[in-house]
C-alpha cells in the first residue's frame, strides 16, 4: 500500500528578512531551521501522533504540510502526486482539513453554527442545494442537536466548540485530517468525548489522522504510530505500543517518565531530566539533546546522530538508543534510578 | 506566622444580571500548617471561586456566607485594608501564567524587592540579598544577573520558579498554588512538582495546590478535596481518594483519566451529561443527573457529608461508613 502522505526531507526556515530589519541591519541575519530535515509517512486511515514539548515544532510542521507555512526545502506527496505549488495546496486541501488548537478563536464570532460549518464547502466550491439541511446533517454526525445552526461561537461550551471544529474539519469529507491539540483546555471527562468521536468517524469514514499533541497519557490510545520531535526534528517513530514499552531515544524516554502518574503511591523521586528545551536559535552542537541528557557521552556533543532505522518499523536519531538489553538502556535506568517507588 | 486555615459553611454567589450564580455551596475544608491540601475538579467546580475566596480576591459582586478563619482570624469579616495587609503578606498566590503576575516594564529583581514592601527594617541592599538567596533556591542558576531580566527574557519554566520565589519572599503562612503546572512542559511540570516537594520540607505554612490534573495533585498533595459543580464531594487523605474513592464523582473522574490506562482502550471513559445550572442549583444531590448510582433521595434531598473515617469524607446517599 503507497502512503496517503510523505513528507521527505522537509525543512523550514525562519529568517529575520523583513523590510525594516534590513534596513536597520544591512549584514544579513542568519537564517534558523525551525523544521529540520523531517521525513515522515502516513497510511490510509493511519492514526499518527506528532509528540513534542513547545518548540518543538509539531504546530509548524503541520502547517506546512497544508502549505500554511512555506517549506524551504524538501518535498511533500499527497495521494501519490508532489504538493509543491499553491493550486498544489489549494487541490490537496479539498481532500485535507485541519482542526486548529483554539477551536473558539478559529470560529468567526459574528457568524452562526451553520453558516460555519458549511462554509468550507461554500470556499470550495461544492454545490449544495440546502445549505441548512446540510449544516444539520454536519451537526447530526457530530452528536450536537440541530437547533445549533442558530447559535453563535461564543454560547458554546469548549467541548461543543470542539465538536463543532470536527464537524467543520470533515465537512469536505477528507482523506486526512490534522488535529493540532484537539483536547487542550478540556476537561478529562470531555477529553474522552471528543476523541472518541473523532475515532468512530474515522472507522466511518475511514480518513487518516495525525494529532499534534504534548498529551502523551491521551495519545497512547488514539494513535497508531508515534513520531517525537524536539527541536524540529524527529528523534523517534514507531508503533505506539512499542515506543511506550521500550522507548529508544532518550528524549522519549524522558518524556514517558516525566508524565505525572495519577497515583499516591507510585510518586516520582527525581525529576526525569533537568534543564529546559534550549531554543532553534541556539541549536546545541552534535545532538541536540545531549544538554539534558542523562546518559551523554563526548561523542554525541561533537557529532550529529544519524536518523537511522531500528528494526523494521521503527527510526531513531541517537548515538546510543535504548535498546532492551543494552548497556544504554541500563545506563538510562541507573540515571534516573530510584525515579519511581512501586 | 503559621495558623490553621478553615472554611466552615462558605458560600459565595455571584450576583449577576440574570440572577445569582451559586458558585461554592457549604463548602468545610480545613488545612493546618505544613500540609500540602490539594483541590481537583473540572472546569466549573468552583475551585477558582474557593481559592479567590481564601485570597480574599472575590470580584464585587461576590456575596460570601459562612466563615473563612485563618488563624483564628475570620477573613470574610475584615476590612478591605486589614485583608490587604494579611494577602501578599500572610497569603500568597502562585498563578496559572506567571507571565501575566509580572510587570513587563520591570526587571525581575525590582519587582522582588517591590514585594517586601513591607519589610521596613530591610534595606534596598538587604532585599536584593535576601532575592538571590531565594532564586538560588527555587534552581535558578546565577540569580544576581537573572535580577537584571525582564519577566520576557524568562522561559515559562523560570518564570514559574520566580513567581514561587516571589510568594515565599514574604514568608507567608498560606501559600496558593493555582495550576501551577498547567501552562508548562511535561518536563518543566516534572521538575516544578519536585521544586514544590523540595520546598515543603523546611517551609511550615499551608500549601493548598489546584488543579484539574490527577497526576500532579497524586504527585504533591497529603489531603484531596475533590469539587463538582460548586460543592466539596469527597475529602480525605491522597492515598484514600485515589485508591478508595468513595462518591461515584470522584469515581468517574480517576476512571477518565487516561493516564490510568496502560493498555490501548478502544473508547476513553467519558462522564456523560453536563454541569447543572448553578443560578439554580438542583435540590437533591448535584451529582444525581450525571450518576449512575441514583436512586430515589438523591434527586430532591441534599446528600448529607458521610464520615467514612477520621478524615475520609463524601457527600452522597449511597455510601455508608
Amino acid at each position: 500500500m503507497s502512503p496517503l502522505l510523505a513528507i521527505n526531507d522537509l525543512s523550514v526556515t525562519f529568517a529575520r528578512k523583513s523590510l525594516l530589519s534590513r534596513l536597520i541591519n544591512p549584514f544579513p541575519l542568519p537564517s534558523f531551521n525551525v523544521i529540520d530535515g523531517v521525513t515522515l509517512s502516513l497510511m490510509p486511515g493511519e492514526t499518527l501522533g506528532l509528540v513534542g514539548e513547545s518548540g518543538s515544532g509539531k504546530t509548524t510542521l503541520a502547517r506546512t504540510i497544508l502549505g500554511l507555512v512555506r517549506a524551504a526545502a524538501g518535498r511533500i506527496t499527497f495521494e501519490g502526486r508532489d504538493v509543491a505549488t499553491p493550486a498544489d495546496f489549494r487541490a490537496m486541501r479539498r481532500r485535507s482539513a485541519m482542526m486548529f488548537q483554539d477551536p473558539v478563536a478559529s470560529l468567526s464570532p459574528r457568524l452562526r453554527i451553520g453558516t460555519l460549518l458549511t462554509e468550507p464547502q461554500i470556499i470550495q466550491g461544492v454545490p449544495m442545494p440546502d445549505r441548512r439541511a446540510a449544516a444539520k446533517a454536519l451537526l447530526a454526525l457530530v452528536g450536537l442537536p440541530a437547533s445549533f445552526v442558530d447559535r453563535f461561537p461564543h454560547e458554546l461550551s469548549g467541548g461543543q466548540a470542539r465538536r463543532i471544529g470536527v464537524a467543520r474539519a470533515l465537512a469536505m469529507k477528507p482523506h486526512l485530517l490534522l488535529a493540532d491539540e484537539p483536547t487542550a483546555g478540556l476537561d478529562v471527562s470531555v477529553q474522552g468525548d471528543v476523541l472518541n468521536l473523532i475515532g468512530e468517524l474515522k472507522r466511518e469514514l475511514g480518513f487518516a489522522a495525525m494529532i499534534v499533541t504534548h498529551n502523551l497519557a491521551m495519545i497512547r490510545h488514539v494513535s497508531d504510530r508515534l513520531a517525537i520531535m524536539y527541536l524540529g526534528r524527529l528523534v523517534e517513530t514507531g508503533p505506539t505500543q512499542d515506543v511506550f514499552s521500550a522507548p529508544l531515544h532518550p528524549y522519549t524516554a524522558t518524556l514517558i517518565r516525566s508524565e505525572p502518574i495519577p497515583d499516591p503511591r507510585r510518586r516520582s523521586q527525581n525529576p526525569a531530566v533537568t534543564g529546559e528545551i534550549p531554543s532553534v536559535f541556539r541549536r546545541p552542537s552534535g545532538c541536540e539533546f545531549h544538554t539534558r541528557c542523562p546518559i551523554a557521552r563526548d561523542r554525541c556533543k561533537t557529532e550529529a546522530p544519524a536518523y537511522r532505522p531500528m528494526g523494521t518499523d521503527r527510526m531513531v536519531r541517537c548515538h546510543f538508543p535504548l535498546v532492551t538489553g543494552g548497556q544504554e538502556r541500563e545506563a538510562f535506568s541507573r540515571a534516573s534510578a530510584n525515579h519511581r517507588g512501586n | 506566622m503559621t495558623g490553621s486555615l478553615s472554611a466552615i459553611d462558605l458560600s459565595v454567589r455571584y450576583e449577576t444580571p440574570h440572577g445569582a450564580v451559586h458558585a461554592l455551596r457549604h463548602v468545610d475544608i480545613e488545612a493546618h500548617p505544613g500540609e500540602v491540601i490539594g483541590i481537583v475538579g473540572e472546569s466549573g467546580c468552583g475551585k477558582s471561586t474557593l481559592v479567590t475566596a481564601l485570597a480574599n480576591l472575590l470580584p464585587a459582586n461576590a456575596r460570601i456566607d459562612g466563615s473563612i478563619s485563618y488563624n483564628g482570624v475570620d477573613l470574610a469579616k475584615l476590612d478591605a485594608h486589614h485583608q490587604r495587609l494579611l494577602r501578599g503578606d500572610e497569603i500568597a498566590l502562585v498563578s496559572q501564567d506567571p507571565m501575566t503576575a509580572f510587570n513587563p516594564v520591570l526587571t525581575i529583581g525590582d519587582q522582588l524587592v517591590d514585594f517586601q514592601h513591607h519589610r521596613k527594617d530591610l534595606g534596598r541592599a538587604q532585599k536584593r540579598a535576601r532575592i538571590a538567596a531565594m532564586l538560588g533556591r527555587v534552581g535558578i542558576a546565577d540569580a544576581e544577573r537573572r535580577m537584571n531580566s525582564y519577566p520576557h527574557e524568562l522561559s515559562g519554566g523560570m518564570r514559574q520558579r520566580v513567581a514561587i520565589a516571589a510568594s515565599l519572599l514574604t514568608d507567608p503562612g498560606l501559600l496558593i498554588a493555582d495550576e501551577p503546572t498547567t501552562a508548562l512542559d511535561v518536563t518543566m511540570e516534572a521538575q516544578i512538582i519536585h521544586l514544590l516537594r523540595e520546598l515543603r520540607r523546611d517551609y511550615n505554612g499551608i500549601i493548598i495546590v489546584v488543579s484539574h490534573h490527577l497526576g500532579v495533585i497524586a504527585e504533591l498533595c497529603d489531603r484531596v478535596y475533590v469539587m463538582y459543580a460548586g460543592e466539596v464531594v469527597e475529602g480525605g487523605e491522597v492515598d484514600a481518594i485515589f485508591h478508595d474513592a468513595r462518591h461515584p464523582y470522584t469515581q468517574a473522574l480517576l476512571a477518565c483519566d487516561p493516564a490510568r490506562f496502560h493498555e490501548r482502550l478502544d473508547r476513553l471513559p467519558t462522564i456523560p451529561g453536563s454541569l447543572p445550572n448553578l443560578t439554580q442549583p438542583p435540590m437533591g444531590c448535584v451529582y444525581a443527573p450525571r450518576c449512575d448510582r441514583a436512586f430515589a433521595p438523591c434527586g430532591s434531598v441534599a446528600p448529607p457529608l458521610v464520615k467514612l473515617s477520621a478524615s475520609h469524607v463524601a457527600r452522597c446517599h449511597a455510601v455508608t461508613p
